[in-house]
């Protein structure tokens, strides 16, 4: 037995709640539906592994890890570089999308004074 | 022929009338245009009040940020040949006709290299050591020897303008896009100039930072060198 019955239940409603939030965010699109994927993986995989925790020790064994807990860390910490990653790769992209407006706002800049100036040479 | 010289400036308010004042007295048959690259000096408010030709990022984007406004005007208005020269005065003005004529016979890209002669102002020891690590580096990675892979001093075809407006580099730009040409088969080139001392201003570049400074140049010279080639 690796956990008693009343921390997997609490176990159970915290996965519950972190699934609940997660769906909501989604629907209300406060997270767009391409990122909300790997937070539903992660809340699913929170609530199989409170309602069968042998899950881990399965895991363990398989991958050769003696205690449990480690396999655990293990997932977490792959799960929290693997996020740090897309959002590393997801700052390059706002960045370029931002060095874009940038440029493009200075040269419409430069295009509209420009023609204001031919404008204004007209009336006079 | 239209012929565009593009003006990187940041914080340039001393020095950059000069250089439109060189432009217009020892080379008028170019047009030119300052990049002003979000500057917290008055660099914007000299253009302004001497009426010369600007265009003001709202936000400071670096050199190949700047230099790719540049190149992307200078697409928009159809022209044949961009030059870049710096914005503080110490690339001389009066050899723009000789990175043309090099670009009239054939080559994609001119860049004029202060080490070809070794005349005028050469820079520190440190800095020249640096160069030839470089240089070295770059020979290694395309096969070919440019003296000075570092030198804001170039100009390029209206070929070049438009990849450089699609796709320009900006961490550093200036080696980087020398490999990026001569791995796609463009004719790079390059003519000795004389370059003068900083008239205004201080380098950006300081010993302390030198070190970090090599190494990310030579690791980004070895990623522009891995990336695919250009699909066209």
């Amino acid at each position: 037995m690796l956990l008693n019955s009343q921390l997997q239940i609490f176990l159970i409603i915290c996965s519950a709640i972190f699934f609940l939030i997660v769906l909501n965010f989604s629907v209300k699109r406060k997270i767009s539906v391409r990122y909300s994927i790997l937070w539903f993986i992660l809340s699913a995989l929170f609530i199989a592994i409170s309602i069968f925790p042998n899950i881990v020790s399965w895991f363990s064994n398989l991958i050769g890890i003696r205690e449990p807990i480690h396999a655990i860390l293990l997932i977490i910490i792959a799960f929290i570089l693997l996020v740090i990653f897309s959002y590393n790769n997801m700052i390059t992209k706002l960045t370029q999308q931002n060095r874009l407006l940038i440029q493009s706002l200075g040269i419409l800049k430069k295009r509209v004074e420009d023609l204001e100036q031919e404008k204004n040479s007209d009336v006079r | 022929m239209k012929k565009l010289v593009i003006i990187p400036a940041y914080n340039e308010e001393k020095s950059i009338k000069q250089v439109v004042d060189n432009l217009e007295n020892y080379a008028n048959d170019y047009d030119y245009i300052i990049i002003n690259d979000g500057s917290t000096d008055n660099t914007q408010k000299v253009c302004k009040e001497n009426n010369l030709k600007y265009i003001s990022l709202p936000q400071n984007l670096g050199i190949g940020g700047a230099m790719q406004t540049g190149y992307k005007y200078a697409k928009e208005n159809d022209y044949d040949i961009a030059i870049q020269i710096d914005g503080d005065g110490q690339h001389d003005v009066t050899y723009l006709d000789k990175l043309v004529e090099q670009l009239e016979n054939g080559s994609d890209m001119c860049i004029g290299s202060r080490y070809i002669d070794k005349q005028g102002f050469q820079s520190s020891a440190m800095r020249r050591f640096g160069k030839n690590v470089l240089s070295f580096w770059m020979r290694i990675l395309c096969g070919k020897k440019i003296t000075d892979p570092t030198s804001g001093f170039r100009a390029c075809n209206k070929k070049i303008i438009g990849i450089f407006a699609k796709d320009y580099p900006y961490d550093y730009p200036e080696p980087e896009t020398i490999i990026k040409l001569i791995k796609n088969r463009y004719v790079v080139t390059e003519i000795p100039v004389i370059m003068k001392q900083r008239e205004m201003g201080k380098s950006s570049i300081t010993p302390i930072k030198s070190i970090k400074y090599m190494i990310k140049v030579l690791i980004s010279m070895t990623f522009a060198r891995l990336e695919g080639k250009e699909r066209k």
